[in-house]
């Protein structure tokens, strides 16, 4: 617990990878996007933006989700993909980008 | 300066890193600074973490810090005064941000705040860049603005008449 709360004193609840970040500076080049609307979107998740889950066994260091999300002023459509650190209280978000192809969401509804 | 600390995953302090980044943008390639720290590298496929080798991470507030530095490279690249130059113009004619800032028309703080963060709006970087690349718009600019007084109104002419732009 204690561990935790001096993250969030740390302010390093969100991290990015690098390629989450080449992907946000992208991006920011055409909308009105910061990290900030990445940690908005997290936070606002519900099950219907629920993509896939990478490996549901719980036996890796991160939880690795994908999500489909509208993020920032210009409501953009994202795949947000992150990993929830199990001995931690690091959010590691791996990509954040416009999808290539029309997300399916087999578990909506 | 002492430099800014990061908290790893393993709750080990280690310094902000500095690099100076180009990318290729819609063609341009641009040049600035980012900031990141290095902690274990983490597989997204099985969010396994890899303990061999350290890469660049982001914290929420770096990742902000450098999509400022890389829109103002971008800003600039498209015509936008560069802050250097803004700086340049007023060191040479002795004139603070604030006074530049209301002559042409922004409020008190922005030109400070396009120094210290970079260019944040197109229009503005353009404004910015005509105004001080030419001397009959800056003197219109000084001659109507009513947020300073006549000496300082005269001061600055008379600067500018000497010095040119």
């Amino acid at each position: 617990m204690l561990r935790q709360k001096k993250r969030i004193l740390e302010g390093e609840a969100k991290t990015f990878t690098k390629k989450a970040s080449l992907e946000l500076e992208n991006l920011m080049i055409d909308y009105d996007i910061n990290a900030n609307a990445i940690e908005d979107a997290i936070l606002k998740l519900t099950p219907k933006n629920y993509y896939r889950g990478v490996d549901p066994s719980g036996g890796a260091d991160f939880n690795v989700c994908a999500f489909r999300v509208f993020v920032g002023a210009d409501r953009i459509e994202i795949y947000l993909k992150y990993g929830l650190e199990i001995r931690g209280l690091q959010v590691l978000v791996f990509s954040n980008h416009i999808p290539d192809y029309t997300m399916d969401q087999p578990f909506k509804n | 300066m002492e430099a800014k600390k990061n908290i790893t995953r393993e709750q080990k302090p280690t310094n902000e890193l500095e690099r100076t980044v180009e990318k290729k943008v819609k063609g341009i390639i641009l040049s600035y600074k980012e900031v990141y720290y290095l902690d274990y590298e983490v597989d997204e496929n099985t969010g396994m973490i890899h303990r061999e080798h350290k890469v660049a991470f982001y914290t929420k507030s770096q990742m902000n810090r450098n999509l400022k530095s890389l829109k103002s490279a971008y800003l600039i690249s498209k015509g936008a005064a560069a802050p250097e130059e803004i700086i340049r113009f007023r060191k040479k004619h002795h004139i603070a941000a604030s006074t530049l800032s209301v002559i042409l028309g922004f409020s008190k703080n922005t030109i400070s705040n396009i120094e210290n963060d970079g260019v944040t709006s197109l229009v503005s970087g353009r404004l910015i860049k005509m105004s001080i690349n030419n001397k009959d718009i800056m003197s219109h600019y000084i001659r109507v603005c009513d947020s300073i007084d006549t000496r300082k109104k005269e001061k600055f002419s008379k600067k500018l008449l000497e010095l040119g732009m």
